[in-house]
């Protein structure tokens, strides 16, 4: 629904009334305004947009390039093998989370930092995931058989190699997605992701934060909303696991 | 008297909506020192048999009909707490693969002691009677080994250890599911001589599963031969394999003597994995054996099950021996 | 391998670790764009400040040099003094570390002892009630972020109900609403992994064996399903850490909690990049140290990475 935003009959999430602040809903503002009077629903419908833009940029870089440097390593081995993973064990031996501040802290908070830093945080798991099956497929025929007709290598980390890990991948994809937008939304409740007046469901968490005495509804709703999105694409990942893993097992004995 | 009697026991693995019957009314009793062996395919049902016996079946395999008396005590009435003092001391069990019948995480001696505190033993009994059980089950240097996790033994030493823990309480009844198949040759030789000399100086009544009819002609007494959840024939052991009455006896056995590899070749045989699943409806109407004996007779064999008949002191489950029923 | 071998592995490899993170905080350091004195200084320093700060952090000496000192600085525990508080780093950031180290190990202690019997009971009962809420917190602990959480609880026990405090410390219930939060996310998988590891362990060979043996029910459960239920839950609670961290962060910021996560958040809006960089070090350390604790766990709980020279 986020996506089609600017064709909903919503008010300027940016632009608020000072005389009509932290509003509880009324029938002109469904979900009610937040401390400068804008309408919380707007905000939480481009928030949302915001906070997903983010994470599918964040977790789609992490994977590209994960995949990338995971096809590569397994299948070269050897040094190229032995560099990519040295620099991916020296990540995971950093919280992404400490990767973020550090990132914010030099160069300021933003977008762009939060997108690094998940893309960064994200990445190790893709190499590791796709070197491991890379490594056991590359020797067995088929494979074989592909590089004595001549193909190239790339040719054969496409066609033959990727789709057999296909399954593993987007299913880590799309739980990536729901933890993506936990991290952003972290980032922008402390107020060193998205940067106000721009809408993000963190930040408008954030922002209403001093006010939840008063008025509980400007961060009730967008919580409520976030918690939403981050379960859909869990148990849409969850499931994409279990369906698309022909080696996920049926309980029978 | 009989130890064990089974009547009639019918049972199905159910899982979600789907019905897999693995045992049909199988009927058969054991008496005290008698040791039976359940010979049959992989998917005979002689797996499930041993589960049932000793109340180890899972949730999905489904126990329909039938009972199982234990000194005319029905054991599928009784609870789950009801059954621990029978476990060990009536009955005990020894499992297919040793590598995973030991919990990882104990040291071997403590898994055995640990069946004998569970019945009455003090820690100090208990930990002497353990040494003596590993020495009577042929690991050296008892003390040290008490001491050792399984990881540290070999697949040969495990069993032996599980086959310490069975007899640990002296049972009157020793289920062993196939206990050598997970072995190499040679220790399989060493194990089955060892629980034939166990049994034998403690008088335990044993049923050993196993689709080798070599390994049954070695240690039984008595033979039953399980086709997909039917006991087909039954009889003592040397009778039955000097003359096999069943046509799938006489299968089994001429291809364990004109070559020994083949009864394992059947139970990988996708065909044979097949006619048990696929055709498991079909068979409830017919004859069990019908789609692979050579000997079927047509409007017989296929519509009606044969009956038990009891042939020179053996049962056997063939409308050859029966006629029209 | 040996539990010898193991340890020396697991020791090089927390100190590879740290000269990672020395490397990587000094390359970010010099990776900005600009006058490192000036980011240092702050960005209304006058150029007299910033000589004084280039001087005094060495930043007109080459590069190598400059990598070098900053380990030696480092290994003697030097990390700077804070531009805000005029304080040496250090001290600064290690009298915060026994708040965030009582918040963190409280929120594990909670999630290990409520997630894990919840995860094994769900999976004994499966399809029961028990096992309706276990998979509900798991649904919810991962997705519900924890800043949220964390102001719905101040909402409700402590705006609404006064029951608790909304923040700070003293006394012991202060804890209570900050660990609450930070342990659901963290639950949340350990349910998960020990309903799944129990569920497993239940249908293997060894428990099918230890009740033919005659045990009670509970002996069978305590004794043999749970231990080893024990060592996945391990696992995963290495790897949530990355997460445990993050929570730290932002529940210390939610709750006024005063660990290292918070200062370091009040750091970046001071613009203290001494502090930001000391407290980033410091927990990147704790956070090798913890792997390393769980590692050890492993030899405790599972005797196969105890002893070696085993067959199979």
């Amino acid at each position: 629904m986020s996506l089609i935003a600017d064709l909903l009959p919503l008010s300027n999430p940016l632009v608020g009334d000072l005389s009509k602040t932290l509003r509880p809903p009324e029938p002109n503002h469904v979900l009610g305004t937040d401390e400068l009077g804008r309408d919380l629903l707007s905000r939480i419908v481009y928030g949302t947009r915001v906070s997903l833009t983010i994470a599918f940029i964040g977790a789609t870089l992490g994977c590209v390039i994960g995949v990338m440097l995971g096809l590569i390593s397994g299948y070269f081995g050897g040094v190229t093998d032995f560099m990519v993973m040295r620099v991916v064990d020296a990540l995971l031996s950093i919280p992404s989370i400490l990767i973020a501040i550090a990132l914010v802290a030099l160069t300021g908070p933003g977008v762009i930092n939060m997108i690094v830093a998940l893309a960064v945080g994200l990445t190790p798991t893709y190499v590791r995931l796709v070197r491991g099956v890379v490594m056991q497929t590359k020797n067995l025929e088929f494979v074989i058989a592909a590089r004595l007709l001549g193909l190239s290598s790339v040719r054969i980390l496409t066609k033959h190699i990727l789709p057999n890990i296909s399954y593993v991948i987007v299913a880590q994809y799309t739980l990536d997605l729901g933890v993506s937008i936990l991290f952003a939304a972290g980032l922008g409740f402390l107020g060193l992701g998205v940067q106000p007046p721009t809408p993000e469901l963190g930040s408008i968490i954030g922002s209403g934060k001093a006010y939840m005495s008063i008025a509980p509804h400007v961060i009730i709703y967008p919580g409520i909303v976030l918690a939403v999105l981050v379960a859909g694409f869990n148990l849409l990942g969850n499931a994409l696991r279990d369906v698309l893993d022909p080696t996920s097992k049926v309980m029978y004995e | 008297m009989s130890l064990l009697q089974v009547k009639d026991l019918t049972a199905s693995y159910v899982i979600g909506r789907h019905k897999v019957r693995v045992l049909d009314e199988v009927t058969f009793d054991l008496k005290p020192s008698e040791k039976m062996a359940v010979v049959g395919e992989s998917g005979s049902g002689k797996s499930s048999l041993a589960l049932i016996l000793a109340r180890l079946n899972n949730k999905a395999l489904i126990v329909e009909r039938g009972e199982v008396l234990y000194k005319g005590l029905n054991l599928l009435n009784l609870k789950e707490s009801e059954l621990t003092k029978f476990r060990g001391v009536d009955i005990a069990v020894i499992l297919q693969n040793p590598s995973t019948a030991l919990n990882p995480l104990y040291p071997i001696g403590d898994q055995i002691s640990e069946a004998l505190r569970a019945h009455g033993y003090s820690r100090n009994e208990a930990f002497r009677e353990a040494l003596k059980l590993l020495e009577r089950v042929g690991l050296s240097e008892p003390a040290k080994a008490y001491r050792k996790y399984p990881h540290q033994l070999s697949g040969g030493q495990k069993q032996r250890v599980a086959i310490a823990i069975a007899i640990a309480l002296k049972p009157k009844l020793l289920i062993a599911d196939e206990p050598t198949s997970a072995l190499d040759v040679s220790t399989q030789a060493q194990i089955i001589a060892l629980l034939k000399k166990l049994v034998e100086e403690d008088g335990t009544s044993m049923i050993f599963i196993t689709h080798d009819i070599g390994v049954a002609y070695d240690i039984s007494d008595k033979i039953l031969v399980m086709f997909n959840g039917n006991v087909v024939e039954v009889g003592l052991t040397k009778e039955v394999v000097k003359k096999p009455l069943h046509p799938y006896t006489k299968h089994l056995i001429s291809s364990a003597i004109l070559n020994p590899a083949e009864n394992r070749l059947l139970e990988v045989t996708p065909e044979n994995t097949r006619s048990n699943n696929g055709l498991k409806n079909k068979l409830v109407v017919g004859c069990p054996y019908v789609f692979r004996c050579p000997y079927k007779v047509e409007g017989l064999c296929n519509v009606s099950k044969p009956g038990n008949f009891l042939i020179d002191g053996r049962i056997v489950s063939c409308h050859l021996y029966g006629g029209r029923k | 391998m040996t539990f010898f071998k193991f340890l020396i592995y697991r020791i090089v490899g927390i100190f590879v670790t740290v000269v990672t993170i020395i490397a990587f905080l000094f390359l970010l350091l010099r990776s900005i764009p600009g006058d490192p004195a000036r980011l240092l200084a702050g960005f209304d320093a006058t150029p007299e400040v910033i000589e004084q700060i280039r001087m005094k952090y060495g930043l007109n000496k080459p590069l190598h040099e400059q990598l070098i000192t900053y380990f030696l600085n480092v290994i003697r525990l030097d990390l700077g003094i804070s531009i805000r508080t005029d304080t040496p780093v250090v001290s600064e950031v290690l009298s915060r570390l026994p708040n965030t180290l009582t918040l963190s190990f409280a929120s594990l202690a909670i999630a290990v002892t409520i997630g894990l019997p919840l995860g094994a009971i769900a999976a004994v009962k499966k399809d029961s009630f028990v096992d309706l809420i276990a998979t509900a917190l798991v649904t919810l602990g991962t997705a519900i972020p924890t800043f949220w959480l964390g102001l719905m609880l101040i909402l409700f026990f402590s705006v609404y109900l006064r029951v608790l405090p909304a923040g700070g410390t003293g006394t012991p219930t202060h804890i209570v609403l900050p660990a609450v939060t930070l342990s659901l996310p963290v639950m949340a998988p350990i349910i998960k992994t020990s309903r799944y590891a129990t569920l497993e362990i239940l249908s293997q060979d060894f428990v099918k064996l230890a009740k033919a043996k005659g045990l009670s029910n509970g002996v069978v459960l305590f004794k043999h399903v749970l231990r080893n239920t024990l060592i996945p839950v391990v696992t995963v609670v290495g790897l949530q850490l990355g997460n445990l961290m993050r929570g730290a962060v932002i529940t210390e910021t939610v709750f006024a909690w005063p660990g290292v996560g918070k200062l370091v958040v009040d750091a970046i809006f001071a613009r203290d990049y001494p502090m930001v960089q000391g407290a980033i070090f410091i927990l990147a350390l704790l956070y090798a140290s913890i792997n390393f604790l769980v590692d050890l766990t492993y030899v405790v709980i599972d005797p196969r990475t105890r002893v070696g020279g085993g067959q199979s």
